[in-house]
């Protein structure tokens, strides 16, 4: 592998980071050349932990396909933001023979003032600079553009996930006029309510507060547009966000029966010292000249409660926010004050989450003692059931999904992101799941 | 795997000593500060109006006793310039005043509100304003909310 110049090595827009991590799947294409070889690479990333590529190459006229298992490292050191792909089981899809493949590792290493620049490759485990290459090539690919001729550089055309990816590139949105609930038996009239009480004024987190606010109401508008059920959204946040507004707005949830309530609160969050409720109190304060008490601290549970009250069929409740000791027990206090679409997701397992699950999820970004941490982007907690949402609704799952898998994945991308936050501590969410699915 | 080497290839594009993370190019009103005052505060600010003449604040902070600095002063000024007590991301936790510390250089200042460590940030107050008003998260192990409640023990 030819050595760089050190003062050309690579530095990647910091978007690059969005799009890798909210989506059900991206997908792209990477190239480079070593020894004189050409490698051509097709991307498959669900998240930090799960991506594979496809590598065709050809030597002495043969042309080999080999699938690299792919995890991702990012972090930040010194202003610099990095992120490392670091490939690994690499397995022959097409002969082996007596071929060996060294899994590639990515590096993109960016700042605010750096320039997009194409990330670097080295199939050296140890990182030594002088094996790094820079890639000729690297764009993100529009699913809609994928064609056999691409795909069939990289799978066999009976394998799933060519299959997978024919029906993603087949897809064409439906228009609501068009778009029909066939769920007639149980599902028909169903509406999504989506609660949003957001911290956007907090000085704090208020931004990281405002971006979860965008991705949440984004999403859950186009899943409600995708299954065809009408959506109606109630919103807490700037100065209306206190204690009696959000009792209020609970309050005015007319939920029917085959509804959908979605609570969603981003904002400060803690516990009293002698709590023993698991749950988080939601910190109902847009201004830190409000003292901390009772008639601002609003319960979780007492939100569940109230949303179950409603009576709608399915309950998700969503909490991002710390469940850390404020240091105090709890006061008795005389006063009382008062993007992307989802073109990449199959409305079938949308339909299955939403409009065939029955119950509540009351899900809340960390355990008691924790913190939930956040950046401009938004809470880990939020960009993790984002995440994990979209992949498990994504073409290239096969599974049947379930608001288990959900979870399940929420809670392990969650820690995953704090534990390669540097000064980070552990976060760990819980949650209550009691949802059936036909 | 071996970060020294993205470390090597950051510095390379890092030659000169980057400013402060918080302070930006005024770490000098800290590092040269020819007053240092440290008190211990409320948990929450109170609005101007509603400030009891009798009492003294900070940045709106009733004072609730002011600390002696003895011969600390020169140790708290380098933890508090320590560039590896602030993280970047932050924590969704109610921030609680405790402390207020003040370094005055002539007519600049920079006065820190720190929170108790149970939610450990720092609001930033300051003559300069593009510091002034910001908020920033200590790390979990940071070294100024100890070097505090060492100086308030005296």
């Amino acid at each position: 592998m030819k050595k760089i110049a050190l003062a050309q090595i690579l530095f990647w827009l910091i978007c690059l980071v969005a799009p890798l991590s909210l989506t059900a799947q991206s997908l792209y294409e990477i190239s480079f050349v070593a020894s004189e070889v050409t490698y051509t690479g097709f991307l498959v990333y669900f998240n930090e932990e799960d991506a594979y590529m496809r590598v065709g190459y050809e030597i002495d006229g043969n042309y080999n396909v080999v699938e690299v298992k792919y995890t991702s490292v990012t972090g930040q050191e010194d202003d610099y933001n990095y992120q490392v792909m670091i490939g690994r089981d690499p397995v022959f899809i097409t002969e082996q023979g007596d071929q060996a493949y060294n899994p590639d590792h990515f590096v993109w290493v960016w700042n605010d003032e750096t320039e997009n620049e194409l990330p670097f490759v080295t199939d050296d485990p140890a990182f030594d600079e002088n094996s790094m290459i820079q890639c000729s090539s690297f764009t993100e690919i529009d699913p809609k553009s994928l064609n056999d001729e691409f795909l069939q550089q990289f799978f066999f055309t009976d394998e799933p996930q060519y299959l997978a990816l024919k029906k993603m590139a087949a897809y064409k949105p439906s228009t609501p006029a068009t778009q029909t609930n066939t769920n007639t038996s149980t599902n028909t009239a169903a509406k999504m309510h989506l609660v949003l009480f957001i911290n956007s004024e907090i000085g704090d987190i208020g931004q990281s507060c405002s971006a979860d606010q965008r991705t949440v109401e984004i999403e859950f508008r186009e899943i409600s547009k995708a299954v065809g059920i009408p959506f109606e959204k109630y919103v807490v946040n700037g100065e209306n966000f206190t204690k009696a507004k959000a009792q209020q707005t609970l309050n005015q949830i007319n939920a029917g029966v085959n509804d959908i309530v979605v609570f969603y609160y981003s904002g400060h969050g803690f516990r009293w010292s002698d709590q023993s409720d698991k749950f988080p109190q939601l910190d109902m304060r847009y201004s830190e000249y409000t003292p901390l008490g009772n008639e601002t601290a609003l319960p979780l549970t007492e939100v569940s409660k109230s949303i179950e009250s409603r009576g709608a069929r399915l309950n998700i409740l969503l909490s991002d926010c710390c469940n850390s000791d404020v240091g105090r027990n709890q006061m008795t206090s005389t006063t009382f004050m008062a993007g992307r679409s989802f073109q990449g997701a199959e409305i079938e397992k949308l339909k299955a989450l939403f409009l065939n699950s029955k119950g509540s999820l009351v899900f809340s970004g960390s355990s008691p003692s924790e913190y939930s941490w956040c950046n401009q982007n938004g809470g880990f907690f939020t960009l993790s059931f984002i995440q994990a949402l979209k992949e498990e609704i994504g073409y290239l799952r096969s599974n049947v999904p379930s608001w288990n898998n959900i979870v399940e994945h929420t809670v392990r991308s969650t820690q995953s992101k704090a534990k390669s936050c540097q000064g980070c501590q552990p976060q760990n969410p819980i949650y209550n799941l009691r949802i059936t699915q036909k | 795997m071996k970060w020294f080497i993205l470390l090597f290839i950051m510095s390379m594009f890092n030659p000169e000593e980057s400013s402060h993370p918080v302070f930006l190019k005024h770490g000098h009103i800290i590092e040269k500060a020819t007053e240092i005052k440290l008190s211990e505060v409320s948990a929450t600010p109170v609005s101007s109006a509603d400030q009891d003449p009798q009492k003294v604040y900070v940045q709106d902070y009733e004072v609730i006793r002011e600390i002696v600095l003895e011969k600390d002063q020169k140790a708290l000024q380098k933890t508090v310039l320590d560039k590896h007590n602030y993280i970047d991301q932050k924590k969704s936790c109610p921030l609680q005043a405790k402390y207020a510390l003040k370094f005055t250089q002539g007519e600049q200042f920079i006065t820190l509100i720190v929170s108790e460590d149970t939610c450990a940030k720092v609001i930033v107050f300051s003559s300069e304003a593009d510091i002034n008003h910001q908020y920033h998260d200590l790390k979990e192990d940071n070294t100024l909310n100890s070097a505090l409640k060492e100086s308030a023990k005296k």
